[in-house]
């Protein structure tokens, strides 16, 4: 009898008892994805999240691979200091390359954060639209995601031409290593991406300081058809942005950059990637890759002015080279404000006095931990773009009317140029020196095609003259220096030890 | 007497299931401090860190073990054999996968690993009078083989290591050092790595002979370079006793593994911020001249040094690719045979009223190793897991300088009530 009840009771529970999510146990002490991205508070959380990654790459190799790899900046070869190859090959145009693979580490930093930014937005867009929320703020994080999305691959097509497209989230092993795509269709897709978002973003006024706006979005898509040599299409959008969102050049070229904590997201800035001095692990630390080194604390007191200052022995980067100084025609105001000097004690070079990036160098508080921004677009190169679509379809006169605003702050007097040819020139100049030290050389080089004409003779100087880039006596750059000038990186090596496609 | 006093077969099956995946592995999991600032605030941000896997399971083992025991002229000669043979499939393994994805790797089932190994144990009672003498022999002999690791996928790669189908996993993996170029001629008619090798600098081999040392890429020059596991591992124990007093001598020891000495990347550097290694001292040295194109070139040999550390390219600190490329210049022979422990006691029988029985002591641990390892004071060593920024069973067999093992002295007094 008993039995028989037991029996029923357990047949009930069987029946019963499971439901289909009965042995799927979602996380109550973490996060997850299950849980995670059902509200509007979540997708905020997840676009700034999706910022993140900019912090590293500003701070770390985008200054290695798109300034130090061009004739603005070199290393100041220090050679009581060891392992610094990784660098002094990007500056040396010498990075170990075969079968469009490199095992340089700076480029497979570069590489990987984009595609963290790449992954974070690809979460976002493809789960946002399912969640019911205000369309405004819906609009403004979605249009964030884009420009990030966008952004990470144009820096990546100009860095190496053909990477893999990822537009979704990864889900399953195989779907993690995607083919290379051509570099139209990455431009086609960051067209695509950069245009949406300039249409969905608000403009600065009313966007929170610091984030992207429609501003940096049709600067970014601006950038991308400047690159493509879609000069028609540059000028309208660059217009909309002079004639719409109220950006104005700061009074003083000096200005223009941020201090540690002042100036931040001024009325010039379109887009500048954010840090914040301090403990919280949001600050910068570029400015001392920059200082000439081996430097006493005595001799790095004037330049940061921190209570705790100490000195550093590594090899410094990012040195301004002579090239870059004798750039700066008579009376411009911006070489004092980019180019500073310090004189090193404790260095071997037979000329003790260095020069270095003067603009990011900014008294704050702590050793090793800055606050200063770094400018991506500024509305100076807004005007620059412009100028340079017009000259491109033939209308020079108009063009020197935005190269010379750029040109008066400085305290220049207009440009002398007026053929297409010779204004062609002076854009290219102009931005060489208005933009010094911000990351645009590199792919200034590249997009107009102009890399073995001017690295190779860059290069000659060099090795005429080690002395005049900072090497000691007796030291000179190695032997396969300025062999390699070809206007892509090759890809990670570590990534195509992963990947099938290359 | 009988010639077999006890004789016994045993044999085993099973299947043994291993859970140990993790809380929420499956999941991909959110950490919501990855912080953004904008102006002077900061903002709460999120981001996906892993990668889902809603298929992720157990792993699975089938074992079959199969053994004799053996006792001989009363028990005076005992001998125990086994045999053991596992496969492993659908490994837990944290897959590596390219960061294109966004991530590092992704948890999964993977692939099928056989182990399997004999071992032997020996214990012989050689004297039974008054001098009582035991010995205990043992050896064993494992091995392992990969025979499967996921679909599209023949290897992984670890820092110094690779697991690879069809060969034992975590396996040595590097460029196989030949030596130093010694002279001008050497360099010219060796293959080189090109803008790196110069007189003095490591000498590789080019294993797929296209006349270059190449690391890394289609035309690699890496190849399988050593193995962290033992050919076979052995103990030796031996217990004396006579009248009161008892000795007993205990060693192991292990024999054919060799050790990554991963230390010599910071220790073999000319930087001048870590204590080095005295072999240093005894390195290539070359004179360097400037040459008519004003680059540093190295001319003059000035020592040939002991064959262990090379010359600084362009006559800096920096050893360059000596240090930068793994290879079998960082393998150390760690075959070693400890006496771990020599104890020798006497017996005092009963003490007083009070105590039964009592014995005094003196041991010693660690005696001594016999070792040929130069990489430091420890064969035995291995930082896989924390330190070295690798970890598991695939990347065996690293010294990254653990703490030597302390020789220990004790006398004692046993007492029973």
């Amino acid at each position: 009898m008993k039995a028989k009840y037991i029996a029923a009771w357990l047949l009930a529970v069987g029946l019963t008892g499971c439901r289909e999510n009965f042995l799927t146990v979602v996380p109550e002490t973490s996060l997850s994805s299950a849980t995670f991205f059902k509200t509007e508070a979540d997708f905020r959380q997840a676009v700034n999240g999706a910022y993140v990654p900019l912090r590293s790459i500003y701070n770390g190799p985008a200054w290695i691979l798109e300034e130090m790899h061009s004739d603005n900046s070199y290393y100041a070869r220090n050679v009581l200091y060891g392992a610094v190859d990784a660098t002094e090959n990007v500056a040396n145009f010498a990075v170990p390359t075969a079968n469009g693979v490199t095992a340089n580490g700076n480029v497979l930093s570069q590489y990987r954060l984009n595609y963290q930014i790449i992954a974070r937005t690809n979460q976002i867009l493809t789960s946002i639209d399912a969640v019911e929320f205000g369309a405004d703020s819906k609009n403004n994080l979605r249009g964030q995601a884009l420009f990030l999305r966008a952004f990470a691959y144009f820096d990546l097509v100009r860095l190496f031409g053909k990477v893999p497209l990822h537009l979704t989230p990864v889900q399953t092993r195989e779907d993690a290593a995607q083919p290379l795509a051509s570099t139209e269709d990455l431009y086609a897709q960051i067209e695509k991406d950069a245009l949406e978002a300039s249409k969905l973003l608000p403009n600065k006024a009313k966007q929170e300081a610091g984030r992207v706006t429609s501003g940096a979005a049709k600067t970014l898509l601006a950038n991308l058809y400047l690159t493509q040599k879609k000069w028609a299409q540059v000028q309208p959008l660059m217009e909309d942005v002079v004639k719409n969102d109220g950006y104005t050049l700061m009074p003083d070229y000096n200005n223009a950059f941020s201090f540690t904590s002042a100036n931040k997201n001024n009325q010039e800035s379109v887009f500048e990637v954010q840090y914040k001095e301090g403990s919280e692990g949001y600050n910068g630390s570029f400015v001392y890759s920059f200082i000439p080194s081996p430097i006493s604390a005595e001799e790095m007191k004037p330049l940061t002015g921190t209570s705790n200052t100490q000195g550093t022995s590594q090899e410094s980067n990012n040195i301004p080279t002579p090239d870059i100084i004798a750039a700066f025609e008579t009376g411009d105001k911006r070489k004092d404000v980019n180019i500073g000097y310090v004189t090193l004690s404790g260095s071997l070079a037979e000329n003790k006095t260095y020069p270095y990036i003067k603009k990011y160098t900014r008294p704050h508080a702590l050793h090793g931990n800055t606050g200063q921004n770094w400018p991506v677009y500024r509305y100076s190169e807004v005007l620059l773009f412009l100028a340079e679509s017009l000259n491109e379809q033939g209308k020079p006169a108009e063009a020197a009317t935005y190269l010379n605003q750029v040109r008066t702050r400085a305290g220049l007097a207009g440009t002398k140029a007026v053929s297409q040819a010779d204004m062609r020139e002076a854009i290219f100049k102009e931005r060489r020196v208005e933009l010094a030290f911000e990351n645009k050389r590199w792919f200034d080089l590249t997009r107009t095609g102009r890399v073995k004409e001017i690295i190779t003779a860059y290069g000659a100087r060099i090795k005429a003259n080690p002395a005049a880039y900072y090497f000691p006596k007796g030291y000179a750059p190695p032997s396969n220096a300025f062999t390699i000038l070809d206007d892509y990186y090759g890809l990670p090596a570590d990534e195509s030890a992963l990947t099938p496609h290359f | 007497m009988q010639k077999v006093s006890f004789a016994k077969i045993r044999a085993s099956y099973g299947l043994i299931g291993n859970n140990n995946i993790g809380n929420y592995t499956q999941y991909a999991l959110v950490n919501n401090t990855v912080n953004a600032v904008f102006g002077d605030n900061v903002a709460t941000g999120a981001a996906v860190t892993s990668l889902a896997n809603r298929n992720l399971s157990w792993e699975t083992t089938k074992q079959f073990d199969i053994g004799l025991d053996l006792g001989l002229f009363n028990d005076r000669i005992q001998f125990i054999y086994d045999f053991y043979n596992k496969r492993t499939t659908n490994l837990l393994y944290a897959v590596q996968v390219p960061q294109e994805s966004g991530f590092g790797n992704f948890y999964d089932n993977i692939g099928e690993i056989k182990l399997w190994g004999h071992e032997f144990s020996l214990t012989t009672r050689n004297l039974d009078g008054a001098l009582k003498w035991k010995t205990n022999a043992n050896i064993s002999f494992n091995r392992n083989k990969v025979m499967e690791l996921a679909p599209g996928i023949d290897r992984v790669y670890g820092s110094f290591h690779i697991t690879q189908v069809g060969q034992a996993f975590g396996q040595f993996y590097g460029l196989v050092k030949e030596g130093f170029y010694k002279n001008a001629d050497d360099l010219k008619n060796s293959p080189q790595a090109p803008g790196q090798s110069a007189i003095g600098t490591i000498k590789f081999k080019d294993v797929n002979g296209d006349g270059k040392i190449t690391y890394g890429g289609d035309k690699d020059d890496r190849t399988i370079i050593g193995n962290p596991f033992p050919k076979f591992t052995y103990g030796l124990t031996n217990e004396f006793s006579y009248k009161n007093w008892d000795l007993s001598i205990a060693g192991s020891g292990s024999h054919g593994n060799q050790l990554w000495v991963r230390h010599l990347y910071s220790t073999a550097n000319l930087d001048g911020v870590f204590n080095m290694v005295a072999g240093v001292k005894d390195r290539f040295r070359v004179q360097n001249a400037v040459d008519a194109d004003g680059k540093s070139v190295a001319t003059t040999v000035i020592s040939e040094g002991k064959g262990m550390f090379g010359a600084t390219n362009n006559g800096g600190t920096y050893t360059g690719i000596e240090r930068d490329w793994n290879s079998s210049h960082f393998l150390a022979d760690a075959s070693f045979f400890t006496i771990k422990n020599v104890t020798l006691g006497y017996g005092i029988g009963k003490v007083g009223n009070v105590f039964k029985s009592a014995r005094v002591y003196a041991s010693v641990q660690n005696v001594y190793v016999f070792t040929k390892y130069w990489g430091g004071p420890n064969p035995e060593t291995s930082a896989n897991g924390a330190g070295n920024g690798d970890g598991g069973n695939l990347s065996q067999g690293v010294d990254f300088s653990n703490y030597p093992v302390p020789r220990t002295w004790t006398l004692g007094v046993n007492l029973n009530f």
